[in-house]
Order: C-alpha cells, then sequence, then structure tokens
C-alpha cells in the first residue's frame, strides 16, 4: 500500500514522504494508525514529520521552481496529459484506496477519482488560461500589457472527506501555472494522496515540482510559518480555517480557506416528490452525510411537508448499509470513532432540545463489521434553525426537517445561519427558482439538485462562516490564485 | 437479487453482454447455423463494443454528486440462461436468439430508467435499447 517502509516489530507499514523526486522515510519516530474503518484493521501508519523535514521539502520546492517556472506553459501541460493518463489507468485502484480508509463507497470513490481527473483536465488548458492581455499604443507608441506570473512555493492542508480529490482542486493549477507545491494531507486518510504520489512519480515531474509531508497540525503549522511558502488552500472545518486564514495571512501569504457548512434543501409545494427523493437521499447520506456540501436541514414548505416527510423515512428507511467494497451498499460507516461519537452526541442534543427523532440509526449494527463505525440514517422531526441540531455542522447521516410557510420564511432560515455554502431548491415554478436563486446567500446554488458541486472549470464557492478568502479553488479562481499580475509600459526609441 | 447501486446495475449489465457475446460467437462457428453465421458474428462483435463502450462511458461520467439509490430493480427479471448449444437446430439457434434480444430490449428500457441520474451512461441504454431491436428485427427476417 503505496511507498513505505516496515516497522521492525510489526507488519503493518509506515508510509513515506515524497521530497525532490524521491520517497523517503521520516526521521520521526512519532506514528499514527490509519484505519479502516469498516472493518476497524489498520491500514498502515503514518508519520508525523519533523519541523527539520518539512522545512527541507519548502527548500526543495523553492530551488526547483526557479527551473519550473522558466518551463513553458505546454510543456508543463504535457506533463499533466501523462499524470491524466496514468490515473485512468489506476481509477480502479485509488477507488478502491479510497473505500479502505476513507470508507465510502465504491461509486463515490469512483466519483470522486474522476472529479480529481477533471481537475487536471482543466489546468491543461493553462497555455490559455494563463495568458494576460495588452494593449498598443496607450500613449504614441506606448505599449502596455499585462502578463500573469508564477510566485514560488503553494501548499493544500486538504480534509478527510474527500482525500483523492481535493488536493486537486488546487494543484495542478498552481503547477500548471509555474509555481512547485507541497501537500500535507489529513493524517487520518493519507494513502489515496500516497498513491496518487506514486503516479506523479511515474510521470516523472522535474524533482522538487511536487512533494508530499505528511503529518499533524504541528507539520501544517510549519508550512504556515515559513517565509517561503506564497500562498495556502486549506479544506476544513470553519474553527480550523479561521485560524489557517488568520495564521497565513499573518505572515503575508494568499489563502483561501474553505470551511464548514450547514446547507438547507428547499422543497416547495409543487415539488415532483417521486423525482427529488431520490436526490435528497444522496444528498444527506451520500458519503455518510461527510460533504460540506451535504444537505442537513430539509424544509418543507406549506403543506408538502408530511407527504414528503413520509417518503424521506421511507427511503432512508431503505437505504443499504455496509462497508463499500460490496457494491450493492448504498452507505458506509463514518470516517472514524471520534466521528462517530461526534455525530451520536448531537443526536442526544437533538432529544433534549425537544426535536422528534422519527428515524434512529443509532445502534445500527452490519453483519460482519459489528466494530465498524456505522451510524444508520437518522431523522429528526419539528427542528427550528435556532437549535443546534438545525445550526451547526453535525457532519453525518443526519436530516432535520423543518417547516415554513412559505420561500421568504425559508429563505429567513438559511440567512441566519452563519454559514454560507450551499443551498438548493426543488421546484418546478421558475418564479420561485429564479428567487431562490437571485436571494440566497449561499455559494453553491442547486435548482432540483441535491448537491450542487461545480465542477472543474467553476470555481468552487462559499460564503460567510463557509469561506475565508478572496479566490476560490478551481476555475478561473484558481489561475488567478496561483498567479500574480505584473503590467508592464514599454517604450523603444 | 435486488440491485441498488449504479455500479451494481452496471456489473450486471456487463454479465449479459458477456453472455451475449458468448452465445453469439459459439453460433457463428457452427455448421449448422450456415445461414446466419454472418449475422451472428456480427452481432458478436456488437456485444463486444458495447461492453467497452459502457466501461468506457461508466468512468468517464460516474458523479458522487449525482448519485442516487435504486429501488425495484431485480436481477431475476432480466437473467437469461440462453447458451448455445452444439446440438441445437438452427431453427432452436434463432429462437434462442430472439429470446435473447427481447429480453435484452426490455432490460436496456428499463435498466436505462433506474440509472437515469447517470445522463452520460443512461443515454448509451436508450441507445442499446434500439440496437437491441434492431438486431431482433434482422433475426426475424431470418425466420
Amino acid at each position: 500500500m503505496g511507498q513505505s517502509t516496515k516497522l521492525a516489530d510489526t507488519n503493518v507499514a509506515v508510509i513515506r514522504n515524497y521530497v525532490n523526486g524521491e520517497w523517503v522515510p521520516s526521521r520521526s519516530t512519532r506514528t499514527l494508525d490509519v484505519v479502516n474503518p469498516a472493518t476497524t484493521e489498520v491500514l498502515a501508519r503514518v508519520p508525523i514529520s519533523t519541523r527539520e523535514e518539512v522545512q527541507e521539502a519548502v527548500q526543495y520546492a523553492k530551488q526547483a521552481y526557479e527551473d519550473w517556472r522558466e518551463t513553458p506553459p505546454l510543456t508543463r501541460a504535457r506533463y499533466l496529459f501523462t499524470l491524466k493518463n496514468i490515473m485512468e489507468e489506476h481509477f480502479e485502484e485509488v477507488s478502491r484506496i479510497l473505500v479502505q480508509e476513507h470508507g465510502k463507497t465504491i461509486d463515490e470513490g469512483r466519483g470522486e477519482v474522476r472529479r480529481a481527473i477533471e481537475c487536471i483536465e482543466h489546468a491543461a488548458g493553462t497555455p490559455t488560461l494563463m495568458m494576460g492581455y495588452g494593449l498598443e499604443n496607450i500613449a504614441p507608441e506606448l505599449d502596455e500589457d499585462c502578463l500573469l506570473q508564477p510566485l514560488g512555493v503553494f501548499c493544500c492542508l486538504p480534509p478527510s472527506n474527500f482525500p483523492a480529490m481535493i488536493p486537486f482542486w488546487f494543484i495542478p493549477y498552481a503547477i500548471a501555472c509555474g509555481n512547485t507545491y507541497i501537500v500535507k494531507p489529513s493524517s487520518e486518510v493519507p494513502l489515496s494522496m500516497n498513491k496518487m504520489f506514486e503516479l506523479i512519480h511515474e510521470a516523472d515531474f522535474p524533482p522538487g515540482v511536487m512533494n508530499l509531508v505528511n503529518g499533524t497540525r504541528e507539520v501544517a503549522d510549519v508550512l504556515l510559518e515559513s517565509k517561503d511558502i506564497k500562498g495556502v488552500s486549506f479544506v476544513g472545518s470553519t474553527p480550523v480555517a479561521k485560524y489557517v486564514y488568520s495564521k497565513a495571512t499573518s505572515t503575508g501569504k494568499r489563502a483561501q480557506c474553505q470551511g464548514g457548512a450547514k446547507n438547507f434543501l428547499v422543497v416547495m409545494p409543487d415539488a415532483l416528490l417521486d423525482k427529488i427523493v431520490p436526490t435528497i437521499m444522496n444528498s444527506v447520506y451520500g458519503c455518510t452525510g461527510q460533504r460540506c456540501l451535504a444537505g442537513a436541514n430539509v424544509v418543507g414548505v406549506g403543506d408538502v411537508y408530511e407527504p414528503l416527510k413520509q417518503k424521506l423515512v421511507e427511503a432512508a428507511k431503505a437505504i443499504k448499509v455496509g462497508y463499500g467494497m460490496d457494491e450493492s451498499v448504498q452507505m458506509g460507516p463514518l470516517r472514524s470513532k471520534q466521528a462517530k461519537e461526534k455525530v451520536l452526541s448531537y443526536v442526544e442534543t437533538g432529544l433534549e432540545e425537544g426535536a422528534k427523532l422519527i428515524l434512529d440509526g443509532r445502534n445500527l449494527k452490519v453483519d460482519g463489521y459489528e466494530d465498524g463505525y456505522f451510524v444508520g440514517p437518522t431523522i429528526f422531526d419539528n427542528v427550528g434553525p435556532k437549535m443546534k441540531i438545525g445550526s451547526e455542522e453535525i457532519f453525518g447521516p443526519v436530516m432535520c426537517l423543518m417547516r415554513a410557510k412559505d420561500l421568504d420564511e425559508a429563505l429567513d432560515m438559511i440567512h441566519q445561519n452563519p454559514h454560507g455554502n450551499a443551498a438548493s431548491i426543488f421546484t418546478q415554478n421558475g418564479k420561485w427558482a429564479r428567487e431562490f436563486k437571485h436571494r440566497v446567500q449561499a455559494g453553491n446554488v442547486g435548482i432540483n439538485i441535491g448537491i450542487a458541486a461545480p465542477v472543474a472549470y467553476f470555481p468552487f464557492s462559499g460564503w460567510k462562516d463557509s469561506f475565508f478568502g478572496d479566490l476560490h479553488g478551481q476555475g478561473f479562481d484558481a489561475i488567478n490564485f496561483f498567479t500574480e499580475r505584473k503590467v508592464v509600459i514599454s517604450r523603444w526609441f | 437479487m435486488e440491485l441498488k447501486t449504479f455500479s451494481a446495475v452496471l456489473r450486471f449489465t456487463l454479465q449479459l453482454e458477456d453472455q451475449t457475446t458468448k452465445f453469439y460467437q459459439e453460433a457463428s462457428s457452427s455448421d449448422k447455423c450456415g445461414g446466419a453465421n454472418q449475422l451472428f458474428a456480427g452481432l458478436a462483435e456488437s456485444s463486444r463494443k458495447r461492453r467497452r463502450a459502457l466501461e468506457k462511458a461508466a468512468r468517464e461520467s460516474v458523479d458522487h454528486s449525482l448519485l442516487e439509490p435504486i429501488s425495484g430493480f431485480f436481477e431475476e427479471n432480466y437473467a437469461t440462461s440462453t447458451t448455445f448449444s452444439e446440438t441445437m437446430s438452427y431453427a432452436e439457434a434463432l429462437a434462442a436468439a430472439n429470446q435473447l434480444e427481447e429480453r435484452m430490449q426490455k432490460f436496456y428500457l428499463e435498466a436505462g430508467e433506474k440509472i437515469s441520474f447517470i445522463l452520460g451512461v443512461s443515454r448509451l441504454y436508450k441507445r442499446y435499447t434500439q440496437e437491441r431491436a434492431k438486431a431482433l428485427a434482422s433475426l426475424q427476417s431470418l425466420s
């Protein structure tokens, strides 16, 4: 499983860092277990890299930048074409690693790898995307041009829920624009990025252009403090996003920090329930609710509430929970023991707050995986937007049902929440849809779509406490984040 | 067995196409089916092409944000035990082929509706419904 060094007394391997084109065992003696959340098997150990190792990686990336920025954009793009082809060959392998280390289903794993590849495909168009512009004769015989140039070394601190995909919201754009890069994966799920770097190694990028250092927050802090890192991309919870943004910008870095979410799905009275209920199932329970775009609060407007509730409960009861390697499984376990405990704690809170638990997934046991971190689909009725379960991110398979008398009330509920990552409306009425699209304070909006996940050539937006920064990942935003403008006025005698 | 996910439906589809390929491959090399050898060989090749296209389309179209749970779709309703045997007469082989195409046409139509959330693949299913109908028409013209 990836590049690793076997520990002396055990069969579990310790994964390595990838620095300056080589796999390097960490000099640290501290490691953490990487656990399969369905089987609870220890898959590998991940080192908590030392400060010195991280600083060395930064220096190698800085050295590599000098040559890499001089490489023509098309040549840089060709490396991405090569990487894309290699990733296609290993598509299934990476998908299966995701199931094992994260717990998602095999379809979810494949979907994640596909999105990662799409970012590479889009970034390979950088020769066009990175073009500046110019104008002759701004004054007689004076010309003015605006160039986009790379800046240096960037890094990302991706989360545990999409370990293969999210780093690729950033990496290929940064590299294609001429920067060099360091990834610090989540220490809970480092194996898919470990595998990706095997493929990156196979693509034969020049040494130092892409680097991987493993570890926890301590490693992240070294990167955030480094004067040689020009920018940071982060995805995770809102408190940590605020911390990273604050620390990065206080040391002069660019930062784009995606935080948490509490997403509303508004169902209008004319919604086609039989069409939208499966979509809502994917939105709330897909990836076991562990997505920043996951639906959390389902708002039934007017008299749709009761029939909607009935259909949602019926559909949720039918969801098959299990180990994602089984193709028939529709929902996997939570990522970790701590994640499961957090979700269970929120269910307790919901009961204390007076919400009505109409589908209880707490005591689910999966045959053959009795120790796995499973929680079944769970539904609360009569949730108020000010309740903790109605306002805080649970990050698990828990649906909160809310009532609104009309669209205005539904929008008020959404706007009261400090987050603004995503929101969806389900309706056949163009006027309501347009009203929602125009007024809702959220960055990723769905109309009859449960997970409004922007594709690679659009920015992954997010508002309010769901995002800190100016430029988002993916799309033109990525090109602008990873380049600086240089304006040149010229005259010849 | 109930097929509850996109990949479960796809796996079953590929299984059915493998059975189709095998049937036509074997039938095309049988002396008793001389009158239809070329047609059977062509249908075997079409089946192989469909398999490749389905695998590619699934890999390129699967999107975690669009996946939906599937219900009420059972393998047993479409499983085929249609196999070619050297003891089959030409008429028996044609009848078996007709039955195979009818069943597969129904399968592609109904499966396509179940996986409509991944349009890139469900459109292929719609195309293959028509392809199987055309194959059936070709077989019926020989009867």
